[in-house]
């Protein structure tokens, strides 16, 4: 696997589609109601943008396709590979760091007018 | 609520055939699911618009993806690291596919000869025609791309370009657009510069994905490239000879559909201007204008000697994404070592080498002085690209610990090296030759070994 780096940034859809699979595999209509859940209603999914998105996922083995049981909702489910994992946690990492430098930046401003 | 999920299965239809396949099953749940919650919610209406608002943008994502990964595509055995099939284990297509490869030949020849016939008595309707054609080659490239990029549509990716290019054209003569000073300038640019630059890259990506796509897409500007002869020519005879070339390319691509190695696939492709085109040398020489003013004229030994160096030209168009291609497998081979970038540098200095050849012919053809400076600067940027990735690549390959034998490598490397570098100077010496300002059979000798020595690259 190549440098997870070279996937990232991820965009916001991805991001949370990998948050909602992180928690444990997912049906394709578990997936759409979690990451409306997880983003408070800002990110809605439709069904063309999430199959786009598996399809992208699925192809860069950033997640997998299984087969499950349940049959009421369609036999195929989807999970986080390990490079899945990986990508997630580099983004992750890199929001923090973000986070940390626009926070160190405000910060030194703040002082600076006080 | 039937009328809706009815509906949407429809929409799906919109999405490449590949996609349909892995997804569309499990769209349908998952819409019809989303319905029924939306239902009970009381919010129908805003969950349908929402879907179908986002619907383009949603397809546009699909598409784009299938096109930069090939995914999606019926999986092809490769045995090349490049991406291409190799020559050993290509499946063979069915008659269907096949004719289909073959169409697109049969029907620009239509055109193609009914307006030579026409000449401009029938003007709107050959505008009526060529606008026609260019709704159906755009029905069909809409159709390789939502069926998934099959190998037949490699056939009709070129016509639908040249077609828009003579709509270009027809338009704006008919707009009495007036193409003088720099508008003519800018003009030849596009037309001369741009369009060749564009099939090139287009020819290499095509290849990439597929080496038996790549010599399918090649074949028609390797038929459309001798009109170069024909000025002057009677009507007639330019009409048997269109017909000629546009019937063998028909053949050839059908039936390399048929076939399962790259090697015969290549002599049926090469076979079309070969055959082909020697009644357009003999026409441009004894009834056209293309023969240079010199003595003796007219003669058997002139048509040779421009029809040879034509020749060598037109299996550049050919044979050069191939033996890119070749080379872009050693790089990636040698990836760890820097290989997928020396490659490119490579790649470059080729591309480069275009350029200059295009922008010298401009200067030639046109009468156009572009500033000299500029153009040898060009040159020289692409033979150091050229040398300096060359040297690299083969440190690479030094360097890689690869189980297949460096050994092997560098010697394929070496083998493409004058290939390679003589695909722009093949063209530079061919329009010399053709052109009448060298007269040296021996550089005609070097020609025709370079097209020997890439088939024999290029062959597995």
């Amino acid at each position: 696997m190549k440098n997870p780096g070279h996937l990232l940034p991820l965009r916001e859809p991805t991001l949370y589609i990998l948050l909602s699979l992180r928690g444990g595999e997912k049906h394709g209509y578990a997936i759409l109601k979690e990451v409306y859940d997880l983003s408070e209603g800002k990110v809605q999914l439709s069904t063309g943008t999430l199959y786009g998105a598996l399809y992208r996922l699925l192809d860069q083995g950033l997640i997998e396709q299984i087969e499950v049981e349940d049959r009421a909702r369609g036999k195929k489910a989807y999970r986080l590979t390990h490079v899945g994992l990986e990508v997630f946690e580099a983004e992750v990492g890199r929001i923090n760091h973000l986070l940390q430098s626009v926070k160190k930046q405000v910060h030194m401003i703040g002082d600076g007018q006080a | 609520m039937k009328w809706i999920q009815r509906a949407y299965s429809l929409v799906l239809k919109l999405y490449p055939l590949a996609f349909q396949k892995r997804f569309g099953v499990e769209m349908e749940d998952v819409f019809h699911i989303g319905l029924v919650t939306a239902r009970k919610q009381g919010v129908l209406i805003g969950f349908v618009l929402s879907e179908l608002l986002r619907l383009p943008g949603s397809l546009l994502s699909v598409y784009v993806w299938t096109m930069r990964e090939g995914a999606g595509k019926p999986v092809t055995v490769s045995n090349t690291v490049g991406g291409g099939t190799a020559g050993l284990n290509i499946p063979s297509e069915g008659w269907g596919s096949s004719l289909l490869s073959g169409l697109p030949h049969l029907l620009m020849g239509a055109l193609v000869i009914s307006s030579t016939l026409a000449g401009s008595r029938i003007f709107p309707a050959l505008y009526v025609q060529a606008a026609l054609y260019s709704a159906i080659l755009l029905g069909v490239l809409i159709f390789c791309i939502v069926n998934g990029w099959k190998r037949w549509s490699a056939s009709w990716i070129f016509y639908t370009f040249f077609v828009l290019l003579i709509l270009l054209n027809l338009a704006m003569n008919s707009l009495s657009i007036s193409i003088s000073g720099e508008n003519y300038r800018l003009y030849n640019l596009g037309q001369v510069l741009f369009f060749p630059l564009l099939l090139a890259y287009l020819l290499y990506r095509i290849t990439c994905k597929d080496r038996m796509q790549g010599v399918l897409a090649a074949i028609p500007p390797m038929v459309i490239i001798w009109t170069y002869f024909l000025e002057f020519v009677p009507e007639a005879a330019k009409s048997l000879a269109w017909a000629g070339i546009f019937l063998l390319a028909f053949l050839a691509s059908v039936l390399i559909l048929r076939i399962k190695h790259i090697l015969p696939a290549l002599g049926l492709a090469m076979a079309v201007p070969l055959f082909g085109g020697i009644p357009f040398a003999y026409l441009g020489v004894n009834q056209g204008g293309t023969l240079p003013f010199i003595e003796p004229g007219p003669s058997l030994l002139e048509v040779i000697r421009q029809y040879l160096p034509f020749l060598v030209m037109t299996f550049a168009i050919v044979l050069g994404p191939q033996l890119a291609v070749k080379l872009r497998s050693i790089g990636i081979h040698t990836a760890k070592a820097g290989g997928k970038v020396y490659y490119r540098l490579v790649l470059g200095g080729i591309f480069l080498g275009f350029v200059y050849v295009l922008l010298q012919w401009i200067n030639i053809s046109s009468g156009t002085h572009l500033q000299s400076q500029l153009i040898q600067a060009i040159l020289i940027t692409a033979v150091i690209l050229y040398v300096i990735g060359f040297a690299l690549q083969l440190w690479a390959v030094n360097q890689s610990k690869s189980p297949a034998g460096d050994y092997s490598k560098m010697l394929e490397l070496g083998l493409l090296f004058l290939p390679l570098l003589f695909m722009p100077l093949a063209i530079v010496l061919a329009f010399s030759l053709t052109m009448g300002n060298v007269k040296n059979w021996l550089v005609l000798m070097v020609e025709i070994g370079w097209v020997i020595a890439s088939i024999l690259v290029v062959r597995e």
